[in-house]
């Protein structure tokens, strides 16, 4: 038990008596007038700051909620778009591999036998044909 | 004082006012002597009130305004303690802002050295007690100690403050 303990509940309303002499003859610091008005002053100033009311916060929450909402559906429209154009055999996306892709990249492919053939004989045609 | 605390939530600067004027003068005498500084004391007053203003609503709930507002003032002292860390001289603010002179500076010395054999939370029950003017059922509630604990510790401390008095020459 600590020193100076008393038996039984200590009285918790009425020590104030009790203070050392010395001690309660201390004066305190008495809170200067200026402190007073300044906080006040601050005090006002807070209670002035408008306080939106809550309907409007929760107007701001939706119209914030539904933008990220529009743009998350979007970003997933995106992506399910592509993954329609871009194959499901060809993981990395590469477009050449596409079959329509292939068929329209001329820069590797010769021109067709049947064109070729029709080609030849329109210059027989033009070669047969008397001059003039 | 449910009233005052109605008034308050309410957002009545009159009643901020009225809650100044009632705990001010002990808060700031206790803040002093904590902070060891009268210019963080009153910075410490101010920042106290607007936080109170800032957060009016939960006011209506308060039981005990007057101990609420020591809270909140130890908190604050708190925050401000770890930014700065000023040690200054108790004797010091304590003088220079005392307006009542009969206090002999030899005796706020002597006050002082007795204040400074008790450990950190002793001093606390007796600054709080002394300078705050609070029961020991309020320095409960601010602290969150329970009762029995802050009526020990502040009985102990007095035992202590009691002998060094003696020790030193001084007659109670």
């Amino acid at each position: 038990m600590a020193p100076g303990f008393v038996g039984g509940r200590v009285g918790i309303n009425d020590m104030h008596d009790e203070l050392p002499e010395p001690l309660n003859r201390v004066s305190r610091p008495s809170a200067i007038r200026e402190l007073r008005q300044r906080t006040l002053s601050a005090v006002n100033h807070q209670l002035a700051v408008r306080r939106k009311p809550r309907w409007e916060r929760v107007l701001e929450l939706s119209v914030a909620a539904t933008f990220v909402l529009g743009v998350g559906l979007n970003a997933g429209l995106i992506r399910s778009s592509l993954g329609l154009v871009v194959s499901e055999g060809h993981p990395y996306g590469d477009a050449r591999q596409d079959p329509l892709v292939a068929q329209d990249d001329t820069s590797e492919r010769q021109l067709p036998e049947s064109l070729e053939a029709s080609y030849a004989r329109y210059l027989a045609q033009l070669s047969a044909k008397p001059a003039g | 004082m449910s009233e005052l605390a109605d008034r308050l939530a309410r957002g009545e600067p009159a009643a901020f006012a009225e809650l100044y004027d009632a705990c001010a003068d002990r808060l700031y005498g206790w803040l002093v002597v904590h902070l060891r500084s009268a210019a963080d004391a009153e910075d410490v007053v101010q920042e106290t009130f607007v936080r109170l203003a800032g957060a009016r609503k939960k006011l209506r709930r308060v039981e005990n305004l007057n101990a609420y507002v020591f809270s909140i003032a130890r908190n604050e002292a708190a925050r401000l303690r770890k930014q700065t860390s000023r040690q200054q001289d108790l004797a010091r603010p304590m003088s220079e802002t005392a307006h009542d002179a009969a206090l002999a500076l030899e005796q706020v010395e002597l006050v002082e050295r007795a204040l400074s054999r008790l450990n950190d939370e002793q001093r606390e029950m007796v600054e709080l007690k002394m300078y705050g003017n609070l029961t020991l059922r309020e320095i409960a509630e601010v602290t969150g100690l329970p009762a029995g604990t802050v009526a020990t510790r502040y009985r102990v401390a007095l035992v202590k403050l009691k002998e060094t008095l003696a020790r030193d020459g001084c007659r109670e």
